[in-house]
C-alpha cells in the first residue's frame, strides 16, 4: 500500500514539477464549488473529485497502475481538465469586474499569476532551428546517403552508429539496420555482442579491436565514429577503411566483408 | 508540390468535412458547427481506420491493401455525404456562421494560435520516443508491411508488439506519407501539427461556446486564457501543453489534447441536452478513435468518461445515462480484452 501511495505521490511531483498548475486547478475547483451553480459543479467539480478519489485510493490506484504501468502513471493527471477549468475560472473572475478598467487590471493580474505558475514553452531547451526538412540531425541523413551511395545494389546494411544518433537514423532510413537500438540506451539489455559494442561506443575512447570484432560477429558492414577518435590506423589493421565523412563523424567500411561478398 | 497540396486539401480537408457532415446533423445547439463537423470527420476517419487496420495487421496484409480499403471507404462516405443532404450548401452556411461571430478579440486569439503553429513549423524538437513511432511509420512506408520489423534495429519481429499493435497511429502516418507523397517524418513533424494543433483549439473553442452561450467576448477571453496557459505550460515535460506544442504528432498527445477535451465537450452536451442519438454515436466513435491513436486511450478515455457518467447518473438519478456510457465505451473494453489476451 505504501508503494502505491509513493507511486501516486511521485506521479504528482513528476507531473507538477516546477509549476503550480495543479494547485491552481484545485483552487479553481473550490471556487466553482463555492460560487457557481449546480450545473457547473456537475461538470467541473464532481467528476474531478471522483477521479481524484480513485487515484488516491490505493486499491483503485493499484488497478490503474497494473493497466498502464507505474512508469507512466503520471499520465493519469491528464484526466483533470486543467486548461479548461483554469480558463473558465479566469474568464469568470475577469467578468466579476464592473468597469473596463477593472477587467484589464484583473486580466493583467491573472496573466502574471499564470506566468509565475508555469514556464514558457518557447526556449532554447525545447526548440532549436531545424537543420533540414525532416527535422532530424543532419549527420543522420549524411551517414545514410554515404552508406547507400556505397551500397548501390540496395541490399540491407547493418551499422554501428554513435549513441547520439541511434534514436534518429531509422526514422529517416528504413533500410539501415542497427546492431543495437534504443532499448540498449534505456538499459533494457541485449545480446553479448550488442552489450559489448554499446559499452565501447559509450566510452569516450573505444577499443577498436573489440568494436571491429563486434561488427564482424554482428554482421555490420559499417562503423561510424566521431572524427575526434583517431582510429584510422587501428581500423585499417582490422580491415576497415574510410568511406567518407558526415559532419564531425567518419564512416568506416568493412573491406573484408565486401571481399567476402 | 501541386499534387501534394491537392492531396493534402482532399484527404485532410474535403474528406473529413464531408464525412463529418454525414455524422453531424443540423441541430439547434450547434448553429455554427463547421469546427464540430471537421472534428467529427477526423474522428470518423480515425475510427474507420481502427476497424480495418487491426484485422488486416493480424492477417499480415500489406500497407497498400489497408490504404486502398480505408481510402475507398472514406471516398464512399464522402460521396454518400455529397448526395445525402445538400452538404456543400450546409458547409458554406456553417463557414459563414462560424466566422460571422468572430470579432476583434477573437481575431487576436486566432493570431496568437497562428503564431504558435508557425513557431512549431519553423523549429525542431528532437524526441526520443519518435524512435518507435516514426521508426514504425517509416519502416511500414518503406517496406509495405505493418509491424513486421523492429523499428529500433530493423530486424524482423518474432511477434507483434502487444502494447503498440492495437494502436496503429504510426501506420496511419505511413499511409498519409503515401497519400501525400511525402516521407512519414515530414508528415509527422511538419504537416500534422498544422492539422492537430488547430483541432485542439477548435475543440476548446466549441467547449467555450457551450460554457458561454451567445457571449462572444467571454468566449474570446476563455480562448485567450487557453493560449496563455498553453504557452506557459512547460512546467513539466509531462504536461498536456508540452505534448501539444512540442510533440503533437504522437498518439498520446492527440489523446491528451484532442480526444479527452472532445469527450469533455460531449459530456457538456449530454448534460445540457440529455444527449441525442447522434451524440452518443459520436462518443462511441471517439472511444474507437482513442484506441487507435494510443494504447493509453484504452484506459484513459473510459476512466474520464466513466467519472462523468457515474457522477451524472448519481446526481440526476438516471441509470440510462450510465448504460449508454458503458455502451459507448465498448471499443475500449474490447481492445483492452484483446490486449490482455495477446500480451
Amino acid at each position: 500500500m505504501s508503494e502505491i501511495l509513493s507511486i501516486t505521490k511521485s506521479s504528482y511531483n513528476n507531473f507538477n514539477s516546477v509549476g503550480a498548475y495543479l494547485p491552481l486547478f484545485f483552487t479553481a475547483i473550490l471556487f466553482i464549488y463555492i460560487n457557481r451553480n449546480t450545473e457547473e459543479r456537475e461538470l467541473f467539480v464532481y467528476p474531478s473529485l471522483i477521479c481524484l478519489a480513485l487515484i488516491m485510493m490505493p486499491l483503485s490506484a493499484a488497478v490503474i497502475i497494473r493497466f498502464i504501468g507505474a512508469d507512466v502513471f503520471w499520465r493519469i493527471w491528464w484526466l483533470f481538465p486543467i486548461i479548461i477549468t483554469l480558463s473558465y475560472v479566469g474568464t469568470r473572475v475577469v467578468m466579476i469586474g464592473k468597469s473596463r478598467k477593472e477587467h484589464w487590471f484583473v486580466l493583467l493580474g491573472l496573466f502574471v499569476l499564470i506566468s509565475f505558475s508555469g514556464k514558457l514553452i518557447y526556449n532554447s531547451e525545447t526548440l532549436i532551428n531545424p537543420e533540414n526538412i525532416f527535422k532530424l540531425p543532419n549527420e543522420v541523413i549524411w551517414i545514410s546517403e554515404l552508406i547507400h551511395g556505397d551500397n548501390m545494389d540496395g541490399e540491407d546494411v547493418r551499422i554501428i552508429i554513435p549513441n547520439e544518433f541511434v534514436e534518429y537514423i531509422r526514422q529517416f532510413d528504413y533500410r539501415t539496420k542497427l546492431l543495437y537500438g534504443r532499448e540498449m540506451l534505456r538499459g533494457n539489455g541485449g545480446s553479448e555482442i550488442q552489450l559489448s559494442a554499446f559499452e565501447e561506443m559509450s566510452s569516450g575512447n573505444p577499443n577498436i579491436d573489440i568494436l571491429a570484432e563486434c561488427a564482424r560477429k554482428g554482421y555490420c558492414q559499417y562503423i561510424v565514429l566521431s572524427s575526434d577518435i583517431c582510429s584510422v590506423a587501428e581500423l585499417a589493421t582490422n580491415d576497415f577503411e574510410i568511406l567518407g565523412y558526415a559532419g564531425g563523424y567518419t564512416v568506416y567500411k568493412d573491406v573484408l566483408e565486401k571481399t567476402k561478398n | 508540390m501541386v499534387n501534394q497540396i491537392i492531396s493534402l486539401f482532399f484527404w485532410l480537408g474535403i474528406v473529413p468535412l464531408y464525412t463529418g457532415a454525414l455524422l453531424i446533423k443540423k441541430n439547434k445547439s450547434d448553429q455554427n458547427s463547421l469546427f464540430l463537423t471537421y472534428l467529427a470527420g477526423i474522428i470518423c476517419m480515425f475510427a474507420t481506420f481502427q476497424i480495418f487496420s487491426i484485422p488486416m495487421i493480424f492477417m499480415n496484409m500489406s500497407l497498400d491493401s489497408l490504404m486502398y480499403i480505408w481510402c475507398g471507404t472514406l471516398v464512399l462516405l464522402t460521396i454518400i455525404s455529397i448526395f445525402e443532404n445538400k452538404t456543400l450548401k450546409r458547409i458554406r452556411k456553417d463557414t459563414r456562421n462560424t466566422f460571422k461571430i468572430f470579432e476583434r478579440s477573437t481575431l487576436f486569439v486566432f493570431l496568437c494560435i497562428c503564431i504558435q503553429i508557425f513557431i512549431f513549423a519553423y523549429t525542431q524538437h528532437l524526441e526520443g520516443d519518435d524512435s518507435f513511432y516514426l521508426g514504425t511509420a517509416t519502416t511500414a512506408w518503406g517496406t509495405n508491411t505493418m509491424y513486421k520489423f523492429d523499428p529500433y534495429t530493423g530486424d524482423p519481429l518474432a511477434s507483434f508488439p502487444a502494447r503498440y499493435v492495437l494502436a496503429p497511429f504510426p501506420i496511419l502516418i505511413a499511409i498519409l506519407g503515401n497519400l501525400l507523397q511525402m516521407h512519414p517524418v515530414i508528415v509527422a513533424h511538419t504537416v500534422l501539427p498544422f492539422i492537430l494543433i488547430p483541432m485542439s483549439y477548435m475543440t476548446l473553442y466549441l467547449i467555450a461556446r457551450h460554457l458561454f452561450p451567445n457571449r462572444t467576448k467571454a468566449v474570446s477571453l476563455f480562448m485567450f486564457f487557453v493560449v496563455i496557459l498553453h504557452s506557459f505550460g512547460y512546467f513539466s515535460v509531462y504536461s498536456t501543453s508540452t505534448f501539444l506544442l512540442l510533440r503533437i504528432w504522437q498518439g498520446k498527445a492527440v489523446i491528451a489534447n484532442i480526444l479527452l477535451p472532445f469527450s469533455f465537450l460531449f459530456m457538456i452536451k449530454i448534460m445540457k441536452e440529455e444527449g441525442s442519438k447522434s451524440e452518443w454515436i459520436l462518443l462511441f466513435l471517439t472511444t474507437l478513435a482513442s484506441c487507435m491513436v494510443s494504447s493509453m486511450g484504452v484506459i484513459l478515455i473510459p476512466f474520464f468518461i466513466g467519472c462523468f457518467g457515474v457522477s451524472y447518473a448519481i446526481v440526476k438519478k438516471k441509470i440510462r445515462i450510465l448504460l449508454y456510457t458503458i455502451i459507448s465505451l465498448a471499443p475500449c473494453i474490447i481492445y483492452g480484452g484483446i490486449y490482455y489476451f495477446i500480451k
